[in-house]
């Protein structure tokens, strides 16, 4: 078994000091389980790259991000006094196939991604029992140096550690269309739910219009429905942590406004909120609102329904009576460095250059309208007069600077696939009224506890 | 003469000692552990066991992959034989068509099939409420988000794309129905139904209770058209054995439960598929 | 051929619209999922759904090709497939052959063995198999994908029960005194007579590796190593759910199973009519 020569040794991330002989502590593993003897293994020797061309696999979900990267690569401005000369190859599948690929290549000794986006929802896979620190360089050093603020860490941190990059504030905001909201008489500018439920329900009873939804899709994709309200209630699923925290009157309240707006009409269900049934829903006029990411805009409006240009504007979302915040979050994607990687140096370099600045971070909202990640870029001339056509010119950084300073921290925890699993069924009791909010936590908390395995 | 047939099926055991064996042992060591999938496995003894016939998941699962299994014992089986008549009847214009016809959803990719059929089964913009809908004024059915319902959406899926996949045995098994019998039935005076009871029944004995175990194991086993179709959901309403093997390793990367999940299964299939093979008498070397 | 039917000749048009009839309902997804393929994006989806696309594209086809290594993938697929395929024909003929026509001690067992492998869920073995291919270095796709799954049990039992009715023990007896070796004589004597089973199979064993989809996913890190559906999944996995190229890239795919079942079909039929029968 040839041993690697190094971790990245960059001077921010001690990643060099981590004792790390996953292979040989497998391989003695297999062997305490008896199972086999095991000849040969498909270890490789890894010297750094420490500078000049070298080809980076990307492991993405999502083209924008190969895009990005690519432009980013390319930038001379961008490049400007890097030892590297990247070159980016990408590699696509879905986003939890990505997760459980890196972990068998890992396995295997083969190759992994020298630059993997992880989707939000499957970073909980890793923050088991270190297998985050076993698979990805530590990234802390990147963003404590920085002066400004990065946004979104806490979603992609297991025991302090930072492991990814976000890709995409993904601010929440409402999205609403103007002409039909005129047409109703909605005013644009009510500033809580209270009155835009009513005014939903009221659109509803005359043209059966909604001006929200909620999934009834897979566990996760209702779950997310509800995570992204509680979010901006300014609850949270799992505190810091990562105990569960669902048992809250933010949750209640939360679990109750869905049910009133499901079965008011304001909010419809629907089954993909990125799908078939959501495209029906925006092309036919059905669904004329809806709190969604920034990234919705190009994903879900303008991919489903483009004759609709011109006719949609967005603005902060509408309070809670009780508190919280203007903004919430839905989904992600955080960039991690493979550090098994002989190229981890200069993915690391690239990543900063796009992910850290202010050029990478223009050059990445041109390639697929990703929202900056410094806190400090809301404000910058070049991003503020930023105008989308699709929303009839919005200046949308005017809702998105709002946005963008009441942004709910958000924790994940390594059982989040059991919450959502275990939430499922809960949530769609209480869409139909066969479930109070109440009801529906204590059902969630005791699925929880089964799904964990900790019920007695 | 005597090495030769060692010979002709050594390359079959070979491969599978390696390729089945080993990693069924590996499979029973790894259920004794605790293992995420990187790192070393900790032995925990019994402990994914005692957990596993304590997790309500795992009976759901157990519950709603009998009830697939059953279903399609009782459905799809009859209906491929029936459909295989039709086909069968004599001068029948279009044969070879009708075949590749039921036959062709085997041939498409999963993935497709899933897609389509979430679209046709959407509860509000999906073609099967809207036919509905224009025919009884009715089309408000929850086809797969409420917990009965979508294990009907599934079923109809596994029916769809296997029946004529089932078919196409049942076919070969009527051309070896030599047809003297039916001459002789008929001489006898018997009409359709009594000669089907008393001819294509007692002749399709052998070929049948080879079809019903096959589909008995690979029922037991099923795993794309919930999966696909509803990631298992509502809850966990169409959650199969095999997706929950599949959710703890590679979505909760608790790889030694899953293993432990995968003994209890395969148990489970070998226990029941030894029984019939035996009480049916298939399968016994000579 | 013997057409024995249950039925008369008088019920004969009935049965043919019934068919007919059943036929369409069973077309109809794949169809719909033909002429969508030719639907703008924003067409897909309208309320009430539509069957023809109200302006026919060729786009989706085109994004396809241009947009993904889409020729990568189903040349990849297709040979896994093939090759899979004939090996498996080979490996399953013999073994079938061997416990059909010859006495051995332990013949009982050994069988047993083999028929009792067709119960292993293969959620059961992925991960360990895959472990075990990693730690060997033999976790490359073109080995991974194709040698552990050429030995399936169903094919070897398919193959005993084709090889005890399709082979008369008096030529084996004969070409023995002929003086021929037992592989001589499964080459030139069995094989050719096993034709009908290999090709019923063929098919099996084809459409089994060209749809596999979990294997290949844990296998294959190497996106020049993607198989379709592999690859359709990855465009489906993207961003924004791409339903339009996913179902062009789906019609094509299905184009080669298409094929080899309709130019196979008649050995399907017969091949597993002898080797699935009697027992």
């Amino acid at each position: 078994m040839s041993t690697r020569s190094a971790t990245p040794a960059t001077g921010r991330a001690p990643a060099g000091e981590r004792p790390l002989p996953t292979r040989r502590a497998f391989l003695a593993g297999l062997g305490a389980v008896g199972a086999l003897a095991l000849a040969g293994c498909g270890a490789r020797s890894a010297t750094q790259v420490t500078s000049g061309a070298v080809e980076l696999g990307l492991w993405t979900h999502d083209p924008g991000y190969v895009t990005a990267f690519q432009n980013a690569a390319a930038s001379d401005a961008l490049m400007r006094g890097s030892a590297f000369a990247p070159r980016i190859a990408p590699v696509s599948a879905n986003g939890g196939d990505l997760v459980t690929r890196t972990i068998t290549q890992a396995v295997a000794g083969n190759e992994g991604p020298d630059l993997l986006g992880i989707i939000i929802s499957e970073f909980p896979r890793v923050m088991k029992s270190q297998m985050a620190e076993n698979l990805f360089v530590d990234l802390g050093g990147l963003v404590t140096d920085i002066d400004d603020e990065v946004l979104r860490t806490a979603p992609y941190t297991r025991d302090g550690t930072v492991y990814a990059l976000e890709s995409d504030a993904s601010i929440s905001v409402f999205f609403y269309r103007e002409d039909e909201f005129a047409r109703l008489g909605i005013d644009p500018g009510m500033e809580t739910w209270d009155e835009y439920l009513e005014a939903g329900a009221m659109a509803f009873e005359r043209t059966g219009q909604a001006i929200g939804s909620v999934s009834n899709g897979d566990n996760t994709s209702i779950f997310n429905s509800y995570l992204q309200f509680l979010l901006q209630r300014g609850g949270s699923p799992f505190s810091e942590t990562g105990e569960l925290t669902i048992d809250t009157d933010e949750s209640v309240e939360v679990l109750e406004f869905i049910r009133r707006g499901v079965d008011s009409g304001s909010l419809m269900v629907i089954g993909d909120p990125y799908g078939a049934a959501a495209a029906s829903a925006l092309q036919s006029g059905t669904l004329i609102a809806t709190v969604m990411p920034s990234w919705y805009n190009l994903y879900g409006l303008q991919a489903n329904a483009p004759d609709q240009a011109g006719r949609w504007r967005m603005r902060t979302i509408p309070r809670f009576g009780a508190g919280g915040h203007i903004a919430s979050n839905l989904g992600g994607t955080g960039f991690a460095i493979g550090l098994d990687s002989p190229r981890a140096e200069a993915a690391l370099d690239l990543l900063r250059r796009t992910y850290l600045t202010k050029e990478g971070q223009l050059l990445r909202y041109q390639a697929g309208g990703y929202l900056p990640t410094l806190a400090s870029l809301y404000e910058d001339p070049d991003f503020v007069g930023i105008e989308d056509e699709f929303l009839g010119g919005q200046r949308v950084f005017d809702v998105f600077r709002e946005a963008a300073r009441d942004i709910p921290v958000f924790y994940q925890s390594e059982t989040m696939q059991q919450l959502s699993a275990a939430m499922g069924a809960p949530l769609l009791d209480v869409y139909s009224g066969r479930m109070n909010a109440a009801q529906a936590i204590r059902a969630t908390t005791e699925g929880y506890l089964q799904q964990t395995r900790q019920a007695v | 003469m005597t090495r030769a047939p060692y010979l002709f099926i050594s390359p079959f055991f070979v491969l599978y000692a390696l390729f089945m064996l080993v990693p069924i042992l590996v499979g029973i060591a790894l259920s004794f552990t605790e293992w995420t999938g990187l790192g070393t496995p900790v032995w925990v003894g019994f402990r994914n066991y005692t957990e596993l016939f304590r997790d309500p998941s795992f009976w759901t699962a157990l519950g709603n992959t009998a009830i697939y299994t059953v279903v399609t014992m009782a459905v799809v089986l009859p209906l491929s034989l029936f459909l295989a008549m039709a086909i069968n009847a004599r001068g029948l214009r279009l044969r070879d068509m009708f075949r590749a016809v039921f036959f062709i959803p085997v041939v498409v990719s999963p993935i497709v099939i899933a897609l389509v059929f979430g679209l046709f089964f959407d509860q509000q913009y999906g073609l099967v409420n809207a036919l509905l809908r224009a025919v009884f004024g009715f089309g408000g059915i929850e086809w797969l988000t409420s917990p009965a319902w979508a294990k009907v959406v599934v079923i109809i899926l596994v029916l769809w794309r296997w029946t004529g996949y089932l078919t196409i045995f049942f076919l070969a098994g009527l051309q070896n129905i030599p047809r003297e019998l039916y001459e002789a039935a008929s001489l006898d005076g018997a009409g359709d139904i009594r000669s089907f009871w008393h001819v294509t029944l007692p002749q399709m004995k052998p070929i049948s209770a080879f079809i019903a175990v096959t589909v008995l194991v690979s029922t037991a086993q099923i795993f794309e058209e919930p999966f696909l179709l509803t990631r298992g959901g509502p809850g966990e309403a169409t959650m199969s054995i095999a997706q929950f093997i599949y959710r703890a390793g590679f979505e909760r990367q608790e790889f030694g439960y899953a293993a432990a999940g995968g003994v209890v299964m395969f148990l489970a299939v070998f226990v029941i598929g030894r029984m019939l093979y035996t009480s049916l008498g298939i399968g016994k070397a000579k | 051929m013997r057409r024995p039917g249950a039925s008369r000749d008088t019920s004969r048009p009935l049965i043919f619209i019934a068919l007919a009839l059943v036929g369409l309902f069973w077309l109809f997804p794949l169809v719909w999922a033909l002429f969508s393929s030719f639907k703008q994006r924003s067409d897909l989806f309208g309320y009430p759904p539509t069957l023809i696309p109200a302006d026919p594209t060729v786009l989706n086809y085109v994004s396809l090709f241009e947009r993904y290594p889409f020729v990568s993938w189903f040349l990849v697929s297709t040979v896994i497939a093939v090759v899979s395929t004939v090996i498996t024909v080979f490996v399953c003929s013999l073994a079938g052959f061997g416990f059909a026509k010859y006495e051995f001690r332990g013949k009982r067992a050994l069988f047993d063995i083999m028929f009792s492998s067709m119960a292993i869920p293969f959620a059961v073995i992925v991960v360990p198999l895959f472990i075990m291919l990693a730690k060997t270095g033999l976790a490359q796709p073109w080995f991974a994908l194709i040698v552990p799954w050429v030995a399936p049990a169903f094919g070897i039992f398919m193959m005993r029960q084709f090889s005890e009715q399709a082979i008369p023990d008096e030529i084996l007896n004969a070409a023995r005194i002929d003086g021929a070796g037992e592989f001589t004589i499964f080459r030139s004597i069995v094989a050719p007579l096993l034709r009908p089973g290999l090709g019923a199979l063929a098919v099996w064993s084809f459409l089994n590796a060209y749809n596999n989809f979990l294997w290949p996913l844990i296998v294959v890190g190497d996106p020049d190593m993607y198989t379709l559906p592999l690859g359709l999944q990855a465009i489906f996995g993207a961003e924004g759910r791409q339903y339009d190229i996913v179902l062009a890239g789906s019609i094509l795919a299905a184009i080669p199973s298409v094929i080899v079942f309709i130019a196979l079909r008649k050995q399907l039929i017969d091949g597993l009519a002898a080797g699935a029968v009697k027992s």
